[in-house]
Parts: structure tokens; C-alpha cells; sequence
């Protein structure tokens, strides 16, 4: 391809004055062969781009179709409360029972997978648990009383709730009384307790803490309290002991929905000793309390029979409220509502120090609230 | 595959000692494995259902999704604002490290000046009409046939316009150099179980649900109860629905 | 980057804290912006025949090259994952206005490139001839081996030259249009998302490349000692003060309705303006960088000014009005991801030095196009030789013939 040389360029500009008859791309060598460079450079980019699409690439919209699957493939982290049973079965069968059915295992011990994997890695234990320390932390993510959270939750003040029950010791770790795997020591699973209509609260709706105690406003709608349909319960707790609890310190209340409730009546003597147990952390003079059940159950038992005795065997009456024919379920007496609450100490007690030593239980149904696929 | 018995005739415990290597932790996901086989795609359309009226804001979601999706520190697939609204009408809002360890406190305000309050969980919405599906130039954000937005991040340049385009600020720049986001933990979808967020929550407040199962739980709650979505008026037709959503949350 | 402490006002979602698109996407439009007005100064006199503009129009068409040869630059060390850069060309998603790069891109390049071939035809054979050895050898390729020079062949370089101006003038608009629309498409950022940012990209575009042109225009003359070509100077004085009016009516224009309307969106960008912008939006880019060339530039065009003093305002204008459009650039790109889409909240950006995508790279990249242009200009005449910028070149080569490409 000799290079044709018919006249030497002298000028510098392209830009000169235009010829008479303008030629077409193929009457030059040069453009001939540029077209053909830059068409060829077009096709060789069209080629190698349809070489290097992915295999299958828009066949299922544009993306690569294998992708979905590459995603599914990985392996799940959480395993589910079952694989945990497997293992952990006692206390799984506690957990399953108690007020914190819905909390997963893994919300508090982290990702099965992450405590497998340490296993096997033979890593110490303690490196497959989120939750290393027993620290009051863990416990008020979700028990910390905020504004923000739902009513019917129970939550705390933890300054509060230890002066009520007389702990000392500012950093307690909650589980030095509650186990999370039983927070109430039901002695019936939550999911058989008995429907209750939901009482709300005048703090289930109003911030102030004082509203408990404020006359109801003309045209307020009417709310129900304990005391409405448990009358001499409510006035028998008030004149006792255990005056300054809230009933639902001790009845659970357990709201699915605004439209319903479940009520439980706890006689565990763990129950009780949550408050009544003597512990170094806690103070001796704010509630009684006892060394250890067996022990004082022994000292104060008069025969064999006794000895099968719980606390609220011997203290109901004096200590809580009578238990009464009227107090059971299908003999209440439902007194028409007073148009505006009684002022005088009900049932609830004081609310605005609501901290009730265990916290009560909300929460939805024990059934997976996942998926159905 | 070859042993999938194996968990039901031998304790985990005793077989994962019985393994105590490598294997161990492959054979413990078999079951699933063999789920993730029979799901059809198409047969399936998920969406997602907050109760915003539940929600404690102790971010065990968003604890649980950072575990099960390695989500890099500083980012997240899911988490939770929380929405304070004052008696004159100020309306504060936060979500301190996306509440991953929860709230510590209340807004620094006067309670008795708080006219409401509530927790807003956020994920991405699996829009309809994904403004990240739209712009992403390669085709590395798309929409399955079960209605998941995915980033494929075996093709992703990393250019950033999809974190652009969402209007919920739902995706991330992964460190590694792709954009990252919620994938509705779908290899979790296709095994039968719920996304990481959905089964860690301990009130029932998030659920996700089949809208092509006409018995599915979560259908039939969009079915009977009132609902809304985020920025509506953007047109991207989420798919995560909120029960008891407030105007103001955006 | 992480670990460093971002000062967030108001409530911002947590993803949106540190800013994805940095210093090299403010650099990304800036540069194709300069591309564009480089291209559409050139075509000025090729397609249009402002005769005035000849001295400047190869200039500024290889200019235009230069510059486009190194727009994908901040795009690519922006990238996440820069070895997949190609699959916006191998899968580009037809719903994606990003993906549109590589088509108008590549087809812009070609044209450039033809263009430009065909501008610098007659050198290259003339090069080819009177060099040896290798570099005749590559001026030979480079002329694809046919040396013919004639009326004829002038005529028809002229005419194809013209043809591809015409056809590279829209798809200079579209190069840079689309720049605009990729932001302007964004409906979740009220900061981006307006039918106006494609016209403002494109006149800022404009308003860039005629500025870039005087600077350099200035900057060779004064460094050759060679007297300022003023019909050159004045026209595109001209045009620069026509253009920068329409795109500064435009850029507040499209805040003014906004604010007027008060919608929801300008709850949150007042703050956005007043708090986050201030600076860089309403001082430097309204007040010094738009009001003071829009002064200059008017002074300039109605009266009479002495050489000095018009070439000081030209000048001084040029470089404002280059600082403008970058602080546009950085305002329209940083500015709407400092405001979150929450509409509660204010991330903060400073960016990094060292860091790929920070300043010092940045003004590396900037800087090469401007280098690559010296080197051309050192082996190709890029100023016709009966203007004052030629003939400073014939004469240099008259006294130092092997100065021709040896520069």
C-alpha cells in the first residue's frame, strides 16, 4: 500500500475556500479506507459486546437470570426457636410457657448459625452469644420505659421499680431476680389463660402520670376500672399489704388486639419471691423479706401437709385481697359504671408508680407471625 | 443431601458433636436446602406488613437482619426512626445507629409536652414501580417474579445512581464496592421461613406475607384492615404496608 | 472513611449520612460540560461561519476531543467496582437514562474523532512527507496512507467537515442534556428533580466552553507574547455574556418557582440554601461568580473599552464564569445529597484529599486534558497560520525547524 503523493500540502488549515463539484466518500482513497476503518470498528465493538453478554442475560428482564437464585442460595443465619429446642430443651419448655413465648432465642443469644459456627470453629461459647454480660441493658431494649412505646407494653423505670422493691445496688442485672426463660413463673401457659375484656388504663392513652387521679372530663367516654366489676376485691387489696400494686402486677394481661385480653392468675411461689427473697443487693427494710421459701416454709409449717404449701396458701387473705365467690370469673356482679371514676384508692392502686416488680406480659400469639409460604 | 434423615433420628446436639467440623454447620441448613428446591418463583408475590400501633422499638430486627445479611457497620437493610410529635406540632424524629442496641432515652423534650409518639420500622419497600430497578444502567437491580428488588452484586459497577434514585434511602454503597439493600431475605422466603426482621421480632409487628395465597395471614390483614404506604404520591407502589401510619412519616 | 464523624443536623436516614457521589461527579459533568461548549464554540464558525471564530476553531474542536477523551475518567474512579465499567455498555438497561451514556458517548466520540481527523488531514500528510523514520511512518498510518492533497480533497475535507459538525452539534446537546436528565430524572431528590436541569446543564455547558476557550485563548497569547486576537475575544465575549444570562435566568428561575409555590419540597431546600449552600450556592455562584461576569460581560458589549480593560473584564470574567459553572456542578451534586430524603435533615461533606475519589486526584484528572492539549498543540498547528497564534508558530519554526513536533 504505497502511499500516493499527488501534491505536497503547503497549507496548514483545512478551513480553505470549497471546491466547485464536492466529491463523495468514494472518490478518495483515505475516506474509502476511514469509513471502512470505523465501520469495521463499529461491527468489531458490536461483536465482542454479544460476546461478553452474560449467558441467558434478558431472558427473565434484564438481568441476569441466575442471579435470583444465587441470592436464595445463600444459607439462613437464625435457625428458629426449633433448632434451638433441640439442644436446649429444658429451657425451651420453660420459655414456651412463660410470658416471652414470642421473644425468638435468637433475639437475645444471636444468630444460631453465628453460635454453631463458633462451635465448631471451637471457639469459646461465649462467642456465639449476643449477649455475653447479664447487663439491665439487654432487658430494657425492650422494657425501658419511653414515650414512644406502646402503652399496653410493659415497661419500667428502673430507678423507680428498685426503690419500690428495695434494691440497693443501682447496676442489678435484672436477671438477679427475673429468668428471662420464665419472667413469671406461670404455672399455666400464657396461651391458656383465661379471656379477659382489655381494661385499659387512663395512662394507656395519656402521658401525664397524674391523670389516674384526675376527675374524668364531661364527655370523656367512659372507662372501665377493676374496681367497676371487682368491687370488694379492689377495696379488700387497698386496706392490705400489697396495696401499692397494680393488679396487673399480678393478673397478666395479654392484649393482641385493643379488643381483647387475657387474664392469669399466678400462684407461683417464684412469682412471689421475685419481690420477697432476701438478696445482697437489696434492702431489708423497704419489702419483708425471706432467706429462702423452703426454709421458711419449713419453720412454719404444723404438719406434713403444710410442707406442700404455697405462699399464697397461708398469705392471700391477710396479705393480698380475700378470695371470695364473687371473685371468680362467672360470679361477678357487673355494677353499672359510674359516670366518672371513684377518687377513692381502686384496685390500681397509685399508677403513677406503676413499675410492677415483673414486668406483665403483651405480646401476640405463640404461632409463627412469619410466613405462610 | 446424602444423610437429609439424619436430624430427625440423632439429637442436633449429639450429631453436631457426631460432626464436629466444617460439615457440621452445612449439614445443620440441609432442611432447608431441600425446600429451596421445590419454591416456584412465580407462584408467590410477598409483601410486607408493619404494625405500626406494635412496634417497641427495641431493634431486635435490626440486629437480627445485621446477623443474618453481614450488613457493614454504618449501614442497614432495615431500621427504626422513631417519631415524636410535640404540642405545637414540632415533630422530632430520630433513629440513633439505626437503633441498633434500641432507644437509651426519650427525645429531649418535656414529656408533658409530647402529643404522640411511635416507632416507625423501615426496610425497603420492594416497590412496584422501583425507581432503582428504573435507573440502574447494567440491569443489576431488578424485580424477581415473587416481587423482590435484588441487587445482583455479581454485576453491579458500584455506580451509585440506584442510592440516588430510592426515595426511602433504603440502599447503601457496600464497602466491597456494589450497592447493597434488603433482599426480603429471600433465601430464607424460598426455605419456608419468615425474612430475619419478621421471625426476630418479639411483638408481631413486621410480618411478610404470600398476596398470592388467598389464606395468607398478612393478604388478609391488608385485605380487612386500613393501610397506607411511604411517599405515595412518588408512584413507586411500595409493597411494604404500614398499619396506623401517620401523614407525617415520610 | 467510615470511621470519620459526620456532623448531621435534623433527622437524617441512616444510609444517607456519608455522601455517595463525591468530588469525581462534580467532575464528571464539568468536564463533558466543557466537551460540549468546546465543540459547539468550533461549530460556531464550521457549520454556522462566524467568520470571526476561525483563528479559534480547531482549537477548540480538539479541545472538545481532549476533553471527551477524558470525561469517563472521574466516572470510572468513581465506580464501586471499575472493572465491571464495561457493562454499561455490554447490557446497557434501555429504562436507564445512565445507560445512555455509552451509546451517545461512543457516537459522540466518533464524530469527534472524524472531525477532527478530517480538520487535521492536510497536517498529517504534510507531517508524513517531511518526516522520517518512525514518526513518518506514524504520520503515514495517521493520514491511513493516502497522501493526496488537492482542491478537490480540501473541498471535500470542508464539506465532510461541516456535515459532521452538523450532526455533532445535537449530539453534543444530547451528551450533555443527558447529563442534566440524569439528575433531573431523580423524582425522590426535590433538589434534581426538575424538567429545567437538562436546558440548565446544557447552557452551563455552553457558558464552560466558551469560558475554558477564552482562558486558554488568553493564557497562550500572553504566554507567547503574541497580541490578543480581538475579533476572536469579542465574539465569544459576546456569546459567553448571551449564554451566561439565559442559564443564570434559568438557575433561578427554577429555585424562584419553587420558592414562590412553597410547596413541601421548599421547606426543606430553604434550609438547603440558606444553611447548607450558602456559600458555595448563593455567594459564589449567584453573587460572585454569576453578577460580577454578567457585569463585566455587559460593560464589555455596550461600550467602547480600551484593549486593556475590555481583555481584563473578558478574562477575569471567563475564569469566574468557569468557577460558576464548577460551583454549579458541586451544588447540584452535593447539595442534594446533603439534604436527606427524609426532608428532616442535613448530612455534612468535606471532601478527602488523598482519597481516590478526593482533591488531589481530581486536579490530576482535570489537569491531563489540559497537558494532552500542549502536546498536540506541540505537533500539530492548532491555529490557522495567518492568525497572530500561527504565525508566532511559523516563525518559532522557521528559527528551530526541528521545534515542529518536537514541542
Amino acid at each position: 500500500m504505497a502511499p500516493k503523493r499527488v501534491e505536497k500540502g503547503g497549507g496548514l488549515s483545512s478551513d480553505g475556500p470549497p471546491g466547485r463539484r464536492v466529491p463523495g466518500i468514494r472518490d478518495f482513497a483515505y475516506s474509502r479506507r476511514l469509513f471502512s476503518l470505523v465501520g469495521a470498528a463499529v461491527i468489531l465493538g458490536l461483536v465482542v459486546r454479544a460476546l461478553l453478554v452474560p449467558e441467558g442475560f434478558g431472558s427473565d428482564g434484564h438481568h441476569r437470570p441466575q442471579a435470583p437464585a444465587e441470592e436464595a442460595a445463600r444459607a439462613p443465619i437464625h435457625q428458629g426457636k426449633a433448632t434451638c429446642a433441640e439442644c436446649h430443651a429444658e429451657q425451651f419448655a420453660a420459655h414456651e410457657r412463660d410470658a416471652h413465648v414470642a421473644v425468638p432465642c435468637e433475639d437475645c443469644h444471636g444468630a444460631a448459625g453465628e453460635h454453631v459456627a463458633a462451635r465448631t470453629a471451637k471457639r469459646p461459647p461465649e462467642e456465639g452469644r449476643l449477649f455475653r454480660k447479664l447487663a439491665q441493658a439487654n432487658c430494657l431494649a425492650c422494657h425501658r420505659q419511653l414515650i414512644a412505646r406502646p402503652k399496653l407494653f410493659p415497661t419500667i423505670d428502673v430507678a423507680a421499680h428498685f426503690t419500690k422493691v428495695g434494691v440497693k445496688v443501682p447496676d442489678t442485672p435484672c436477671q438477679s431476680c427475673h429468668d428471662p426463660h420464665q419472667p413469671l413463673f406461670l404455672e399455666r401457659p400464657v396461651s391458656q389463660a383465661r379471656i379477659h375484656p382489655l381494661i385499659h388504663l387512663c395512662s394507656d392513652c395519656h402521658h401525664d402520670p397524674t391523670v389516674e387521679e384526675r376527675e374524668l372530663p364531661a364527655g370523656h367516654v367512659v372507662t372501665f376500672r377493676c374496681g367497676d366489676c371487682h368491687k370488694e376485691l379492689v377495696a379488700d387489696v387497698g386496706s392490705k399489704g400489697h396495696k401499692d400494686l397494680a393488679c396487673r402486677t399480678c393478673h397478666v394481661f395479654h392484649a393482641d388486639s385493643p379488643f381483647s385480653g387475657r387474664i392469669h392468675k399466678n400462684a407461683n411461689p417464684r412469682f412471689c419471691l421475685l419481690c420477697h427473697l432476701e438478696h445482697p443487693f437489696k434492702d431489708e427494710d423497704a419489702v419483708p423479706l425471706i432467706a429462702s421459701f423452703e426454709a421458711h416454709r419449713e419453720e412454719m409449717a404444723d404438719d406434713d401437709a403444710d410442707l406442700k404449701k404455697r405462699c399464697v396458701d397461708c398469705h392471700m387473705e391477710s396479705a393480698i385481697h380475700a378470695l371470695r365467690p364473687s371473685s371468680a370469673p362467672g360470679a361477678v356482679t357487673p355494677t353499672p359504671p359510674p359516670t366518672a371514676p371513684p377518687t377513692v384508692p381502686t384496685e390500681d392502686g397509685p399508677p403513677p408508680t406503676e413499675e410492677s416488680p415483673p414486668p406483665t406480659e403483651e405480646s401476640p400469639p405463640p404461632s409463627d407471625p412469619g410466613v405462610t409460604p | 443431601m446424602s444423610d437429609g434423615k439424619t436430624p430427625e433420628t440423632v439429637s442436633r446436639r449429639s450429631f453436631l458433636h457426631a460432626c464436629f467440623g466444617a460439615a457440621g454447620a452445612m449439614v445443620l441448613f440441609e432442611p432447608g436446602e431441600a425446600l429451596a428446591s421445590t419454591y416456584v418463583p412465580g407462584d408467590h408475590y410477598w409483601a410486607y406488613v408493619v404494625d405500626l400501633t406494635k412496634c417497641i422499638g427495641c431493634g431486635a430486627c435490626v440486629r437480627a437482619c445485621k446477623a443474618e445479611n453481614a450488613v457493614p457497620d454504618g449501614f442497614f437493610r432495615t431500621w427504626v426512626e422513631r417519631y415524636t410529635f410535640l404540642d405545637d406540632g414540632e415533630v422530632l424524629v430520630d433513629s440513633p445507629d439505626g437503633a441498633l442496641n434500641g432507644f437509651a432515652s426519650d427525645p429531649d423534650v418535656p414529656p408533658e409536652r409530647v402529643a404522640k409518639s411511635f416507632f416507625v420500622p423501615k426496610i425497603c419497600n420492594h416497590c412496584t414501580s422501583s425507581p432503582c430497578v428504573q435507573v440502574c444502567p447494567v440491569g443489576a437491580s431488578y424485580e424477581t417474579k415473587d416481587g423482590v428488588v435484588l441487587v445482583d452484586k455479581s454485576y453491579c459497577i458500584g455506580c451509585g445512581y440506584c442510592i440516588q434514585a430510592c426515595p426511602y434511602g433504603c440502599r447503601f454503597m457496600n464497602p466491597v464496592g456494589t450497592a447493597d439493600k434488603c433482599t426480603l431475605c429471600l433465601h430464607r422466603l424460598t426455605r419456608g421461613q419468615a425474612p430475619a426482621c419478621v421471625a426476630a421480632c418479639p411483638v408481631g409487628a413486621r410480618a411478610c406475607g404470600d398476596l398470592k395465597d388467598p389464606n395468607d395471614p398478612v393478604r388478609r390483614e391488608l385485605e380487612t384492615r386500613r393501610h397506607g404506604v411511604l411517599k405515595p404520591e412518588l408512584g413507586t407502589h411500595p409493597k411494604c404496608y404500614y398499619l396506623g401510619l401517620d401523614q407525617e412519616v415520610l | 472513611m467510615l470511621d470519620t464523624f459526620v456532623a448531621v443536623s435534623g433527622y437524617v436516614f441512616p444510609n444517607e449520612i456519608h455522601v455517595t457521589w463525591t468530588v469525581m461527579i462534580v467532575l464528571y459533568p464539568y468536564i463533558t460540560g466543557l466537551v460540549a461548549g468546546a465543540f459547539i464554540v468550533s461549530s460556531l464558525f464550521h457549520l454556522f461561519g462566524r467568520e470571526s471564530l476561525r483563528p479559534i476553531a480547531r482549537f477548540a474542536l480538539v479541545s472538545s476531543l481532549v476533553f471527551l477523551l477524558f470525561a469517563p475518567l472521574p466516572l470510572l474512579l468513581h465506580l464501586g467496582t471499575p472493572s465491571r465499567a464495561f457493562n454499561i455498555m455490554i447490557t446497557p438497561s434501555s429504562s436507564s437514562a445512565m445507560a445512555g451514556f455509552g451509546i451517545v458517548y461512543l457516537t459522540y466520540l466518533i464524530i469527534v474523532v472524524l472531525e477532527v481527523w478530517f480538520a487535521l488531514r492536510e497536517d498529517f500528510v504534510r507531517l508524513a512527507t517531511t518526516r522520517t523514520g518512525f514518526k513518518g511512518w506514524i504520520f503515514r498510518a495517521l493520514a491511513l496512507f493516502d497522501l493526496t492533497v488537492d482542491d478537490r480533497t480540501r473541498a471535500f475535507d470542508h464539506k465532510v467537515v461541516k456535515i459532521l459538525a452538523g450532526i455533532g452539534v445535537p449530539v453534543a446537546c444530547f451528551l450533555h442534556g443527558y447529563v442534566g436528565f440524569l439528575f433531573g430524572s431523580i423524582k425522590a431528590n426535590p433538589w434534581w428533580s426538575t424538567p429545567l436541569m437538562f436546558i440548565i446543564f446544557l447552557l452551563s455547558a455552553i457558558v464552560s466552553g466558551i469560558a475554558v476557550l477564552l482562558f486558554l485563548f488568553y493564557f497562550v497569547s500572553w504566554l507567547r507574547r503574541v497580541p490578543i486576537d480581538r475579533g476572536v475575544v469579542q465574539t465569544l465575549a459576546k456569546f459567553l455574556w448571551g449564554f451566561m444570562i439565559i442559564d443564570v435566568a434559568l438557575e433561578l428561575m427554577e429555585v424562584l418557582s419553587i420558592a414562590y409555590e412553597q410547596t413541601q419540597d421548599w421547606e426543606a431546600l430553604e434550609i438547603l440554601i440558606r444553611d447548607k449552600l450558602f456559600y458555595t450556592y448563593v455567594i459564589l455562584q449567584l453573587l460572585v461568580a454569576s453578577l460580577i461576569p454578567f457585569l463585566f460581560l455587559g460593560a464589555n458589549a455596550l461600550f467602547t473599552l480600551k484593549a486593556k480593560l475590555s481583555n481584563f473584564l473578558i478574562f477575569s470574567s471567563a475564569v469566574l464564569l468557569l468557577v460558576q459553572v464548577l460551583a454549579m456542578r458541586w451544588n447540584v451534586v452535593i447539595g442534594g445529597q446533603l439534604m436527606s430524603k427524609s426532608f428532616r435533615g442535613y448530612t455534612e461533606y468535606t471532601p478527602g484529599i488523598w482519597d481516590r475519589e478526593g482533591l488531589i486526584v481530581a486536579a490530576v484528572v482535570f489537569t491531563v486534558p489540559f497537558l494532552l492539549l500542549r502536546l498536540v498543540d506541540g505537533t500539530v498547528p492548532l491555529f490557522p497560520p495567518d492568525s497572530a497564534l500561527g504565525r508566532w508558530r511559523l516563525a518559532r519554526m522557521k528559527k528551530t525547524p526541528s521545534a515542529d513536533g518536537a514541542q
